[in-house]
C-alpha cells in the first residue's frame, strides 16, 4: 500500500519482498525532492501459461504534492507501472498524518490494479464521462505510456495504520483492495480478508525488516535498505596526508637547488617526480623559468582532479627554488594537455591553514584551457609507454526470461602501447572460463537487422575473444576543441572506424559533440572477421550541465541498425561521483518492429570504488540495467568516447572537486 | 618511560581496518583492475626521516570512544601553526597546541580559526572567545561553523606524564553553535607555556582526542 512519506533528497532505497508466489525487487530513487521514480523487477512462479515462472519489469512514479503540517496531511499522487505492460498498472492519490509522535494513519484512492476490491464507480466522472471505464487493451509489448487508462474505471478506497513502539519496531494494519486477482484465480495465494497486518522493525545498521500476514492466510516479508550517495563508507576518505607547505627559504639550500652540489633544473625534476609519484600520479612535462614552473601531470589516484591539482602544486612548493611564485599544473589525459590550473605560491602558504582556504584558493586560482600548451617541456624519455595486464572479468547479462542474472567469468589481458601522445595502440582480449549464458537459448527473434539480439549467439560460438584491437588518436584540433580518431576492432560486435570532435569551452555548462562511424557486424567467433552488415551510424550531441548535480545529454542521429532518432539522458551526479541516471530512445523503427519493450530505455548506477572502500581511487564501478535489449536505438559501443574524458578537467567539475583541494 | 611509536593510527580509526591491505580491498582491486597505490611496509615514507631527527617532543594521540592509539611527530610550522605527522600519514595541525585540522582520517576538519582560543588558554584567561572550524563532508563539500566558547581558568593541576609529574594550570573551554556543543580541556605546562596534555574535540565522525606530549621516547 502506498503512502504519502517521502524518501529525503537524492536518497536510494533498495527493497525485496516476498508474498505468495510473488517476489519483487525494487530500487527507489529520491530524484527531486518531491519526485522519486522507482524500478521494479518481480518474479511471479506458476503463472505463466506453461506454468512455469514469470518475470515482470516495471517502472514507477510517485509525486509530493503536499507536505505535512499541523493540521493538513502529506500529499502524494503516483502511477505504478505505467510503461510496462499493464498488468501492475494502477494509479492512487493518497495522504498521510501522523497524530502525536507515535500514531499514523494513511488513506486514499487509487484506480487499476488498486480498485481490486470494494470498487466504486469513478468519482472523476463527474469530470468527464470517459473516466468512468479503463480501456483494456494494453499493448502486447509494453512500454507504452498508456495515459489513456490512468485514473480511469472504477476506483476504490484503501487506508492503513501504524504505532511505533519505540524508533526502531512498529506494527502496522492495512486495507487493502489488491484482491491478487490472478494468483488467487490459480489458487496461488489464499486472500480470505482485505486485511494486511505486520511489524515493522529498522536495525542499527540501516536494514529494515518487516514481516506481515497478508489477506488473513499467507505470510510475506520485505527488507530494505536506504543509501544515502552524500555518505560514502568512510566520510572523506582516508587518503594519507598532503606535504605541508614549509618556509620556501629554506628550499634554496636544499640539494638539489644548489647548483654547487650538481642541483639544478635536472635535479629538481627528478624530486618533483618522486614527490608526485607518492600520490600516483606521473611527471610528463616539466618547465623552470625565474619565476614560474609548469608540470605536465597525469593523476592516476585521485578522483577529484582539484585534489590532485592541490597536491602537485604543493609538490611544487615544496622543491622548487624560492623565487619561483607562480605554479602550473597541466592536467594530461593519454598524454594529451586538457587543461592547465595556475596557483600563486604565497597563495598556497598564506591559505593552506585557513578556514575558509577551499573557497579563497578557488577564488585566486585560474583554470585555463590547454590547447596552447603544445609540446613545449615534455620529459624525453616519456615515450613509448607500455603497459599489459592480465585480470579475471566477471560478465553479467540480466532478465533473460528463463533466468533473470546469467553471468560469465574467465580472465582478461589488456595491452596498451603508446608511441607519442596521443596515439594508442591497445587491445583487449578474453578467456571465458565458466559461465551460463551461452546456455540460454534465446534467439534472435528481431524484426529489423539484429545488431545486438545476437548476443547468446557471439557467447555460444566464441572461445578465445579478441574483444577489442584498435588505433586510436586523441588530439586537440584548436582552443576548446578535442578530436579522436578511433578504427579497427571497436567493441565485441562490431569494427570500422570512428571519429568525434568535442566543443568544451574549459568554464561551460555546455558542450556540443558530433562522432561519425563506419561499422562493419563481427563473426560470431569474435575473432577478425566480419558479417555482411554495414552501417554508417553517427550522433551530434548536446551535453548541459544543469547545476545542482543534473546533467542532461540529448544525441540525435543514425543508429547501429540504420533507425534514424534520438537519445534523452538525465543523471544525477553528486560531487562525491556517486551517480544515478535514465534514458530512453526514440527511432523511426515502430514499436511493432521493435518488439518488447516498444523503444530502448534504461536506468544506470556509477558507484565511485573510494564511495566503497575510502580509498582515494579513480575506479568507478558502473552498471546500466535495461528492461529488454532490442535491436532499435542501439549505438556502437566505441570506447573513450570525449565528453567524459574531459569534462573532469573543466571548470564545473573542478569546482565541484574543490572542497579537496587542500587535503 | 620507554614508548613506541608503531602504532596505526589512521588505518585503524579507517572502521576497524588493519594497516595492511585488507583481502577484501585487495580482491576488489583485482577485479578492478585498480592500480594498487603506493605501499610502504608499516610506516609512511615521510616520517622515517623525522623519527632519525630525533629532537623535540612526540605527541600520543587516543581517540576517546574507540581507545585505538597512535604516535606523531612534529614535520613542519609554519606562523603559530604546526603539522604533526602519524607514522601512517594521518597528519594533525595545532595552533599552539589547540586543534586546527586533521588529514587521513576520513571527514575531519579541514582547518580552523582558533587564535583567539590559544591566547586565552595559554594565557590562563577565562572568559568568552569565538572560534570557527571546517569541516568536508563525505560530498566533497565543505562545511563551515562558529562557535562560542567560554573559557574558565581551573587553577593549578600536577598531572602525570612519561618524564614525570608536571605542573599545569587547568583550562576547561566549553563550546556550543546551534545544534553541536562539546567540552575540551587543556592542561598548560606552566614552565614551558605550552599545552602538555589535553581533551580536544575533532569533529563529529571521531570525537574527542586525548593528546599526550612525550619528551622521551
Amino acid at each position: 500500500m502506498p503512502t504519502a512519506r517521502r524518501l529525503n533528497d537524492g536518497e536510494l532505497a533498495f527493497t525485496s519482498s516476498i508474498v505468495g508466489p510473488t517476489i519483487r525487487n525494487t530500487v527507489t530513487f529520491q530524484v527531486l525532492p518531491r519526485v522519486s521514480g522507482s524500478f521494479r523487477y518481480s518474479r511471479l512462479d506458476d503463472q505463466a501459461r506453461d506454468g512455469g515462472a514469470t518475470f515482470d519489469r516495471s517502472f514507477d512514479i510517485h509525486i509530493n504534492l503536499l507536505d505535512e503540517k499541523s493540521i493538513r496531511p502529506a500529499v502524494a499522487v503516483g502511477l505504478r507501472d505505467f510503461l510496462g505492460t499493464g498488468r501492475f498498472s494502477g494509479e492512487y492519490v493518497v495522504a498521510t498524518k501522523s497524530f502525536g509522535s507515535r500514531f499514523e494513519l494513511t488513506g486514499g484512492i487509487g484506480w487499476g490494479r488498486f480498485a481490486g476490491r470494494g470498487s466504486f464507480t469513478n468519482p472523476l466522472g463527474v469530470i468527464d464521462d470517459r473516466f468512468e471505464t479503463r480501456p483494456s487493451g494494453t499493448s502486447g509489448d509494453g512500454g507504452r505510456l498508456e495515459s489513456d487508462e490512468w485514473f480511469r474505471g472504477p476506483a476504490s478506497f484503501f487506508a492503513g495504520a501504524s504505532y511505533k513502539f519505540n524508533e526502531q519496531t512498529k506494527v502496522f494494519a492495512e486495507y487493502s483492495t489488491d484482491t491478487y486477482d490472478r494468483a488467487s484465480n490459480l489458487d496461488l495465494i489464499d486472500i480470505s480478508l482485505p486485511l494486511n497486518v505486520g511489524l515493522q522493525h529498522r536495525f542499527d545498521n540501516g536494514v529494515d525488516l518487516k514481516a506481515f500476514v497478508v489477506g488473513g492466510n499467507e505470510i510475506g516479508a520485505q527488507f530494505s535498505y536506504v543509501l544515502d550517495p552524500r555518505k560514502p563508507a568512510i566520510p572523506g576518505g582516508r587518503d594519507a596526508s598532503p606535504r605541508p607547505v614549509g618556509s620556501r627559504n629554506d628550499l634554496a639550500v636544499a640539494a638539489w637547488n644548489n647548483s654547487a652540489l650538481g642541483g639544478g633544473k635536472d635535479a629538481a625534476q627528478e624530486v618533483l617526480r618522486a614527490k608526485l609519484a607518492e600520490n600516483s600520479m606521473v611527471l610528463q612535462g616539466f618547465t623552470l623559468e625565474r619565476t614560474r614552473a609548469t608540470v605536465r601531470i597525469e593523476n592516476n589516484l585521485f578522483g577529484a582532479e582539484a585534489q590532485a591539482a592541490g597536491r602537485a602544486a604543493r609538490a611544487m612548493a615544496t622543491t622548487l627554488p624560492p623565487h619561483v611564485e607562480e605554479l602550473t599544473v597541466v592536467f594530461q589525459e593519454r598524454g594529451v594537455p586538457i587543461s592547465r590550473v595556475v596557483t600563486k605560491r604565497s597563495d598556497l602558504e598564506d591559505l593552506q591553514y585557513d578556514y575558509d582556504g577551499a573557497w579563497r584558493t578557488y577564488s585566486r586560482a585560474r583554470i585555463e584551457d590547454a590547447a596552447d600548451q603544445g609540446r613545449n617541456g615534455e620529459l624525453s624519455d616519456l615515450y613509448p609507454i607500455f603497459d599489459y595486464g592480465l585480470k579475471p572479468y566477471a560478465a553479467f547479462s540480466f532478465f533473460d526470461p528463463d533466468n533473470p542474472v546469467r553471468v560469465e567469468v574467465g580472465a582478461q589481458f589488456d595491452v596498451s602501447f603508446r608511441p607519442t601522445p596521443g596515439m594508442t595502440f591497445a587491445g583487449q582480449f578474453r578467456y571465458p572460463v565458466a559461465g551460463n549464458i551461452e546456455d540460454s537459448d534465446r534467439v534472435s527473434d528481431s524484426l529489423i537487422e539484429p545488431v545486438r539480439t545476437n548476443a547468446v549467439r557471439y557467447a555460444q560460438e566464441s572461445d578465445f575473444e579478441v574483444n577489442r584491437l584498435t588505433s586510436e588518436y586523441q588530439f586537440r584540433p584548436g582552443e576548446d576543441l578535442f578530436g579522436r580518431v578511433t578504427g579497427g576492432y571497436l567493441e565485441s560486435m562490431f569494427g570500422g572506424v570512428s571519429a568525434e570532435l568535442l566543443w568544451y569551452p574549459v568554464g561551460s555548462r555546455l558542450a556540443l559533440g558530433a562522432e561519425v562511424n563506419y561499422a562493419k557486424q563481427r563473426d560470431f567467433d569474435k575473432l577478425f572477421g566480419f558479417q555482411d552488415y554495414d552501417v554508417v551510424t553517427g550522433h551530434a550531441s548536446a551535453y548541459y550541465d544543469f547545476g545542482n548535480g543534473f546533467l542532461g545529454q540529448v544525441d540525435a542521429g543514425r543508429y547501429l541498425a540504420g533507425d534514424w532518432g534520438a537519445t534523452f539522458s538525465l543523471d544525477r551526479e553528486f560531487n562525491n561521483g556517486f551517480r544515478v541516471g535514465g534514458f530512453f530512445t526514440v527511432t523511426d523503427v515502430s514499436s511493432t518492429d521493435f518488439g518488447e519493450g516498444s523503444f530502448d530505455k534504461g536506468i544506470r548506477f556509477e558507484v565511485p570504488l573510494s564511495f566503497l572502500t575510502g580509498n582515494p581511487s579513480k575506479t568507478i564501478v558502473s552498471q546500466t540495467i535495461r528492461p529488454v535489449q532490442r535491436d532499435g536505438g542501439a549505438r556502437l559501443n566505441v570506447q573513450n568516447r570525449l565528453h567524459r574524458q574531459v569534462r573532469e578537467y573543466r571548470g564545473k567539475e573542478l569546482r565541484d572537486g574543490w572542497g579537496r583541494y587542500l587535503r | 618511560m620507554k614508548w613506541s611509536l608503531s602504532i596505526a593510527f589512521g588505518a585503524a580509526l579507517a572502521l576497524g581496518a588493519c594497516g595492511e591491505q585488507s583481502f577484501q580491498d585487495r580482491a576488489l582491486n583485482v577485479l578492478l583492475d585498480e592500480p594498487v597505490g603506493p605501499s610502504y611496509d608499516g610506516q609512511f615514507p615521510r616520517f622515517r626521516p623525522l623519527l632519525q631527527a630525533g629532537g623535540g617532543p612526540a605527541l600520543q594521540v587516543t581517540i576517546t570512544s574507540s581507545g585505538i592509539q597512535g604516535g606523531f611527530l612534529r614535520e613542519s610550522g609554519r606562523g603559530s601553526i604546526e603539522t604533526w605527522l602519524g607514522t601512517d600519514g594521518v597528519a594533525l595541525t595545532f595552533d599552539r597546541g589547540v586543534l586546527h585540522g586533521t588529514r587521513g582520517v576520513g571527514a575531519g576538519m579541514l582547518a580552523s580559526d582558533v587564535s583567539a582560543s590559544a591566547s586565552a588558554i595559554l594565557a590562563g584567561r577565562s572568559g568568552q572567545v569565538e572560534r570557527v572550524h571546517t569541516f568536508l563532508t563525505g560530498n566533497n563539500t565543505t562545511d563551515t561553523r562558529a562557535y562560542i566558547c567560554t573559557i574558565e581558568n581551573q587553577g593549578s593541576e600536577t598531572i602525570q606524564l612519561h618524564n614525570g609529574a608536571t605542573r599545569t594550570r587547568r583550562m576547561v573551554e566549553t563550546c556550543n553553535n546551534l545544534d553541536q556543543s562539546f567540552t575540551n580541556t587543556y592542561w598548560v605546562d606552566t614552565s614551558r607555556g605550552r599545552i602538555a596534555q589535553s581533551r580536544q574535540w575533532s569533529g563529529e565522525l571521531f570525537g574527542e582526542f586525548q593528546i599526550k606530549t612525550v619528551h622521551n621516547y
